[in-house]
């Protein structure tokens, strides 16, 4: 079985447009948090998201006739992809016939694959406004299919599809192998880095791009969460909202972002020379459907997909010294998962680092697996893990380091070795990705 | 690490032609269609579309729960059904004991949502849209009190998996596609794997789709996707013409189709029926290609290439001696050639081609799915059914291009085939090939 390593990361978040400034962000324990400025909202019940700011699309990060698929979250993909193929060195400068210098990639198309987790889109009622008009005042659409044909372009379906990141991706890095969308809510992107994975080993690529794109901050879909009451409603402080593991937590925060992982044949990097961030070692899927938004209480499924990563990897509980939790700062999610990781790694494992990122970075649903997977991986050639902000009252009887309110760092005579990441769906899908610092020997690690 | 031979054990299937099997599989030998005319009640009125395939109203019984058709959208309902009457006819049943649920996965390639599923917004957005203004205040005041709050729920792109594996308690590996056209046959091919690298014992896997709505259709008919049907003067049987001359665009229709898989051993151990084999699966894209103006299509030949490879296929070196193909064949003009072509370079001359679109219309995200029931039929009845609608190739191809597949609006016999090629390409370029075979 062929060993998969990270070669080439890029994020676009709340806390920065890119890789670096996205964690020291995380580190820095700064949040995203704010007054939603993407549309008029202050008759909301929710009237605050983590938005990306400052954002601008470089044009070379997608073809130019490509321009009419893009929506807000596919931006962010394109980009957080870019950044992740400038850094992996996969792309080579060479002499084209005109005498100008291109850039080509070191790769054969055919064994190069893109797998996306990809969010429900993005349909905002401003794309729809001219088609609206259509609409009777009963809110019925008779002739709506009439209105989309007749447009000069009519792109609306492509550009809000989740499979067209994908393609944008294929198309701008000639990636002619397996080409992947997953949709699995929540755990979309730990579940598409999974599949890469997967794909690698099996010997079906040798490189893939991976990774996650999604925007909870658009109206429709903001509306929908709200109508669910799953969003805290602490609107008269959103940097305190997301507060996972916290006594008084009451819901999750909306947010928006991409993060895209180079993996890679650890032979094909070794041999080229790559800088080699992680291995990326371990991989469990389980899915616990109980009810389309609740998790069982035992926390079966969450439980089994952690074991299947340690597994997989040749690892122990006792070798795992971080877990980057789904974390998400809703009432059932975060007792349950503390329940399964007390199940996995025992009841008391107060050397065990175990903290969620999205008290700063808010939940970004299908690209979450894949920014928290950056986390641990930059977790391990950093040596210090991020933490749990807001956490001023830990769920009770949780013997865990939660990372509360400050970074960790870890030591050279301890030093971090290995990182899970967690992520729960709705609909009941599960993955847990396990990395282990590069060099590691695949069947044990000395702590 | 030994592979485990993966069987079929169970088939599940809704399309407009009903949910029988054997209804279906007549129809597409006699090619019987069910094409209906669609308007104003699908949102469709006034477009260049008449004819699309709908399925009949899934009974409320054949559900583990009535309660889940207020939460489900009608896509859900159809793929939940189906993937049920998938696990049924393997005989796999919740509490039957017959299985360990953590081995048991499920892979479903899904139709995105659609703007029907919407419809919950739709009179608030309406009064909250002035000159093409949307109004985010009256908006944000008022939905609480005027939306359905299940909205969310209801159009979560992965509750067919999720209603199926809490309907049969299903514990193991999983994923929900959503690679377009491609998505279902993606997810047999997934399962394949899962269960030949020993991650899974079994596996329900397939696709669904509910594509006879605004977007889809207005945005088909705009990019010359579909057949513009209302100003053809043919009936709906003879609208949609795979790898034929007059070919013009296809035909939507609505549909699912569910397989399950299992390692050969344990469906032996519990007495299963087999249906065939899966014996080789790949996938591949075009890379920088654009929409409807592909000149090739290399995703489709690599595909094709790691199928056959790993089913052990005969080849010259170059070329694969498949027993048949039930190939793609949508009766989209550019889509029709270059996997004619794909064809030429990957397969041996003469492999009978079929595409039952002609009937079942583009199932979508079940399409594939369906071609391998066909496939599995084929080869169980040594027969190749006809490419209905197809006469002759067009001058393009005849002239520039190299058709080396045997189309015929006949049945085809083939006597001892063992093995038959799958595929389906998507718009956007993504190809997964798969080879089936008999029991």
């Amino acid at each position: 079985m062929r060993r998969v390593v990270i070669t080439g990361i890029g994020a676009v978040s709340p806390q920065g447009n890119d890789r670096e400034s996205t964690w020291a962000g995380v580190c820095a324990g700064r949040s995203g948090a704010g007054p939603i400025t993407q549309f008029e909202a202050s008759t909301w019940p929710v009237k605050f998201a983590c938005e990306v700011r400052d954002f601008k699309l470089q044009a070379d990060a997608y073809l130019p006739q490509h321009q009419k698929y893009l929506n807000r979250p596919s931006e962010f993909g394109l980009a957080a992809a870019h950044e992740a193929m400038m850094d992996s060195g996969l792309l080579e400068t060479q002499p084209a016939a005109d005498g100008h210098a291109e850039t080509a990639l070191s790769c054969d198309p055919e064994l190069f694959g893109i797998s996306i987790g990809a969010g429900i889109g993005a349909v905002s009622p401003k794309e729809l406004a001219s088609m609206l008009r259509s609409l009777a005042a009963d809110g019925s659409y008779a002739e709506l299919g009439r209105v989309v044909q007749d447009q000069t372009e009519s792109r609306i379906f492509l550009r809000n599809h989740p499979g067209t990141l994908a393609y944008l991706l294929s198309a701008r890095w000639n990636a002619q192998g397996p080409v992947t969308t997953v949709h699995t809510a929540c755990a979309s992107s730990g579940q598409s880095i999974g599949q890469a994975m997967l794909q690698i080993q099996r010997g079906e690529a040798d490189v893939i791009l991976a990774g996650g794109a999604d925007s909870l901050a658009g109206e429709l879909l903001l509306a929908g969460f709200c109508l669910l009451g799953a969003l805290s409603r602490r609107n008269d402080d959103p940097k305190k909202a997301s507060r996972p593991f916290d006594r008084d937590r009451d819901g999750f925060v909306a947010s928006e972002g991409a993060a895209m992982l180079v993996l890679e044949n650890r032979d094909r990097a070794i041999a080229r020379g790559a800088k080699i961030y992680a291995e990326i070692a371990g991989f469990g899927e389980t899915e616990s459907a109980f009810r389309i938004t609740d998790l069982p209480p035992d926390g079966r499924g969450t439980v089994e997909a952690m074991q299947q990563a340690i597994e997989m990897a040749g690892l122990t509980p006792e070798d795992v010294g971080y877990i980057n939790a789904h974390g998400t700062s809703t009432e059932v999610n975060d007792r349950v998962e503390c329940h399964a990781v007390q199940r996995v790694f025992g009841e008391q494992r107060m050397d065990l680092c175990v903290s969620s990122t999205k008290s700063t970075t808010g939940h970004l649903i299908s690209a979450a697996g894949a920014l928290e997977l950056m986390f641990c991986v930059l977790a391990l050639r950093d040596q210090k893990v991020p933490p749990t902000m807001n956490l001023d009252h830990p769920i009770p009887g949780c013997a865990f380091d939660f990372v509360a309110h400050r970074e960790k760092v870890f030591t050279n005579e301890k030093p971090l070795r290995a990182a899970l990441s967690n992520s729960i769906g709705f609909g009941g899908s599960n993955s847990a990705v396990l990395v282990k610092a590069h060099g590691t020997p695949s069947a044990q690690v000395t702590l | 690490m030994k592979l485990r031979r993966v069987a079929i054990t169970g088939i599940g299937i809704s399309t407009a032609i009903g949910d029988e099997l054997a209804t279906n599989i007549s129809s597409w030998r006699e090619g019987r269609t069910h094409f209906g005319e669609v308007g104003a009640a699908s949102g469709l009125g006034g477009t260049a579309v008449k004819y699309a395939g709908e399925c009949p109203e899934p009974p409320a019984s054949r559900l583990p729960d009535r309660k889940v058709k207020k939460i489900l959208t009608r896509k859900d309902v159809i793929g939940l059904v189906t993937a049920l009457g998938a696990a049924s006819d393997a005989g796999i049943k919740p509490g039957a004991r017959n299985f360990d649920p953590e081995r048991f996965g499920m892979y479903v390639g899904a139709g995105s949502t659609q703007i029907k599923d919407l419809t919950p917004y739709f009179p608030l957005v309406r009064q909250c849209v002035q000159d093409g203004v949307f109004d985010s205040l009256k908006f944000g005041s008022e939905m609480m009190d005027l939306v359905n709050p299940m909205v969310v729920l209801q159009t979560l792109m992965n509750n067919t998996l999720c209603f199926a594996a809490i309907a049969l308690d299903i514990r193991g590996v999983n994923s929900n596609f959503m690679d377009f056209n491609v998505s279902g046959l993606r997810a047999i091919g997934e399962a394949f794997r899962s269960i030949q690298t020993g991650r899974a014992d079994l596996c329900l896997a397939g696709g669904v789709a509910s594509p006879v709505e605004p977007f889809h259709v207005g945005t088909g008919v705009n990019s010359g996707y579909l057949a513009r049907s209302a100003e053809l003067p043919w009936s709906a049987a003879e609208i949609l013409r795979p790898y034929d001359r007059q070919r013009c665009g296809t035909v939507l229709s609505e549909g699912a189709a569910f397989l399950m898989l299992e390692d050969e051993s344990h469906a032996r151990g519990r007495g299963a029926r087999i249906w065939g084999f899966i014996d080789g699966y790949g996938t591949g894209s075009d890379g920088p290609v654009e929409f409807m103006q592909e000149e090739s299509a290399p995703g489709l030949s690599g595909s094709v290439r790691r199928a056959c490879r790993e089913a052990g296929i005969n080849s010259d070196g170059k070329r694969f001696a498949a027993d048949l193909i039930v190939g793609h064949g949508n009766g989209v003009s550019r889509s029709d050639s270059v996997e004619l072509d794909a064809y030429a370079l990957t397969m041996a001359s003469g492999t009978p081609l079929v595409s039952i679109k002609s009937v079942t219309g583009e199932l979508g995200e079940a399409a594939g799915v369906a071609s391998c029931i066909a496939a599995l039929d084929a080869l169980a009845l040594e027969s190749v059914p006809p490419t209905f609608n197809f006469s002759a190739h067009d001058d393009l191809l005849g002239g520039q291009r190299l058709i080396t597949s045997s189309i015929s609006s006949q049945a085809q016999a083939i006597p001892g085939a063992r093995q038959a090629l799958v595929t389906q390409r998507s718009f956007l370029g993504i190809s997964c090939s798969l080879v089936v075979s008999k029991a």
